[in-house]
């Protein structure tokens, strides 16, 4: 995984949203051991209690589970994973549409420039 | 943890102090074997005599200088030692080790103790390297019997015990070896007081030091002088001497053991390395 | 080692210290918790150094007390405290490999095995004379010994200021990687967008005052700013 740490919000804010990008992306598979917070701090070079604090969020947000002995998991739960993707999707959209009207293209402009985008990615 | 300091000390010194010494062995060796030459008689090229007697002119010189600087860098290594590990910057790593501060002090001064003495002893040796020359048939007995004999036949007019004065020198010598560094540890120390300028600080210390030392002496002696003792009477001056002698080594293990708590006190309350 | 939580790892009450008529601390109080890495931040002149010599015990305060796990600067805190100077300390003719030998002689929490370990990482001689070695290197070498010892408050003054930036990201991943829940370190410096993330805790001071103790998303949160920016807005010239 790839940590980009930037900007001026919270630093577990951004952990958790990489964190949870992995998880949907595929690179923290369903069902998978995370690394010791330790090695997760050292791997995104920030401080081990703001990774905690990070994994705890995930924690409660249930997609990450505890067991005792041997160490953190990715939830396996189907509907959470699908879930996670579709506020992450949310998400990503509203910032796009959000950037889009403030350059000030209308409902169909959009349309149209990401189906020539798309069209343009298929056949180049 | 003092033991660990000890050995520590000793590595860093002895480094300069074993070479100094086998410097100052092979001197005197060439110096015995130059001076042997000249002694042992046998007839000399008369060409040779002013080349000769230069060399041995020469030995002598570097000689007598090679004693000169044994005493000298011994003290300079004595305040570097010092100086530079513990008020200096090597002191940040000194004087954050997990030990008392007196034990700083106390592996410091008892290695520079141990090497004044080791060098005194080699200086004596040394000497005698040069000056007894074994083939003109005296005995080493015989040779100190000789050499003495002006010495104890002074003491015993002054009624003086040659063996207790002896010994009573032997140990001033012992506590000299403690009291000359303790004397500049406190100087050093007292010139950390100073906010700038502490190595002149410690200068000015080291002679306030040095007067007071003197001042005390001097009044406790002209004190003894004042019990009314008649110097004319070889007994009572041999009296005189003797407690003259015994009154400057308490004198000087006081002001040894005064030094020695000065140190510690600066160091361990008033510490700031600058 | 003992572990005694009856204590603060680190109390300071009412620090000052005065050096020829130069207030570099004026009445600092500040409270320290095991488990926690803290920026130490300031300008130049503000009493950083200062303030680290004061815990380690270099230095004697005018007015105030520092106590270490209950330990007032002695003997007993020296066992606790590992402290990175902002200058080199190595008597120049040793061998790394003596130096190192000195910590494991002195330090009962030092670990040779780390020390090397790090040295071959860092590619530097343990047979190397310290004289030969660049100031850079001389730095890695401090900072090594330091690091190799399981203390209980780590004192790091300015760790990052000599080295190169690769340098710099180790010696950050040896302080995350060394991270224990009962040690505290503290990372004065002046390069705050470097360390900002690897930090718990900031402690902002200026003219020898402490000017604010903050967590360093608390400062994100509710200044929507980083660290950094925070300090170049509050001590703008």
């Amino acid at each position: 995984m790839r940590w980009q740490i930037q900007g001026d919000r919270p630093i577990y804010i951004q952990l958790l949203e990489q964190i949870k990008l992995g998880i949907v992306s595929g690179a923290l598979p369903a069902g998978s051991r995370l690394p010791s917070v330790r090695d997760l701090a050292a791997e995104a070079k920030v401080n081990p209690n703001t990774m905690q604090k990070a994994l705890d969020e995930l924690g409660r947000e249930g997609l990450v589970f505890s067991q005792r002995t041997s160490g953190r998991f990715i939830t396996e739960d189907q509907a959470l994973l699908e879930q996670l993707k579709k506020e992450l999707v949310a998400q990503h959209l509203e910032q796009f549409l959000g950037q889009m009207r403030s350059i000030g293209l209308t409902r169909d402009e959009v349309l149209a420039i990401i189906k020539d985008k798309l069209n343009e990615e298929e056949h180049p | 943890m003092l033991s660990k300091l000890i050995k520590y000390e000793f590595k860093s010194t002895a480094r300069i102090f074993i070479p100094l010494y086998v410097v100052l062995l092979v001197f005197s060796l060439v110096g015995r074997l130059s001076l042997s030459k000249m002694m042992d008689g046998a007839p000399i090229n008369p060409s040779f005599i002013a080349f000769y007697d230069l060399l041995v002119g020469v030995v002598m010189v570097g000689y007598v200088l090679v004693i000169f600087s044994v005493i000298i860098i011994g003290l300079v290594v004595i305040v570097q030692r010092f100086y530079k590990n513990l008020t200096g910057r090597e002191g940040y790593l000194m004087h954050t080790l997990p030990v008392p501060t007196h034990h700083l002090i106390l592996s410091k001064l008892l290695v520079a103790a141990s090497w004044q003495l080791v060098g005194w002893v080699m200086m004596f040796l040394s000497v005698m390297l040069v000056v007894y020359q074994g083939e003109t048939a005296r005995s080493l007995q015989e040779f100190f019997q000789e050499a003495s004999n002006p010495i104890v036949f002074v003491f015993r007019e002054l009624g003086v015990d040659p063996t207790g004065f002896s010994l009573m020198m032997a140990l001033s010598m012992v506590i000299s070896a403690f009291d000359g560094p303790l004397m500049i540890y406190a100087a050093i120390a007292l010139g950390q007081l100073f906010k700038k300028h502490r190595i002149v600080g410690a200068v000015g210390a080291y002679i306030a030091l040095a007067m007071i030392a003197n001042t005390i002496s001097s009044a406790l002696t002209t004190g003894f002088n004042l019990t009314g003792t008649n110097l004319s009477s070889s007994e009572e001056m041999g009296f005189f001497l003797n407690g003259i002698m015994l009154l400057s080594l308490v004198l000087q293990l006081l002001m040894s053991i005064g030094y020695f708590f000065l140190t510690n006190y600066i160091l361990s309350s008033h510490l700031n390395l600058e | 080692m003992t572990n005694d939580n009856r204590f603060p790892l680190l109390e300071i009450r009412n620090l000052t210290k005065i050096y020829s008529n130069i207030q570099a601390l004026n009445d600092v109080s500040l409270t320290l918790d095991r488990g926690r890495i803290v920026g130490l931040l300031g300008p130049n002149g503000s009493g950083k150094t200062t303030l680290i010599k004061l815990i380690a015990g270099l230095l004697t305060p005018t007015h105030g007390d520092i106590f270490i796990n209950g330990y007032r600067p002695g003997r007993e805190s020296k066992a606790l405290v590992s402290y990175l100077p902002d200058r080199t300390y190595l008597n120049d003719w040793m061998r790394v490999m003596d130096i190192i030998a000195f910590f494991a002689d002195f330090y009962p929490d030092f670990s040779s095995g780390k020390a090397y370990d790090m040295l071959s990482r860092l590619q530097i001689d343990p047979q190397a004379r310290l004289k030969h070695l660049s100031k850079g290197t001389k730095e890695k070498v401090q900072l090594i010994l330091v690091m190799s010892r399981q203390a209980q408050l780590y004192l790091l003054d300015e760790p990052i200021g000599g080295v190169d930036p690769a340098a710099r990201d180790y010696i950050l991943s040896t302080i995350i990687g060394n991270y224990n829940p009962d040690a505290t370190v503290i990372i004065s410096t002046h390069l705050i967008s470097d360390v900002e993330r690897v930090l718990d805790d900031v402690v902002f001071l200026a003219y020898g005052r402490v000017a604010m103790v903050s967590s360093v998303d608390d400062i994100r949160e509710k200044q929507g700013k980083s660290v950094d920016e925070l300090f170049r807005e509050v001590y703008r010239c």
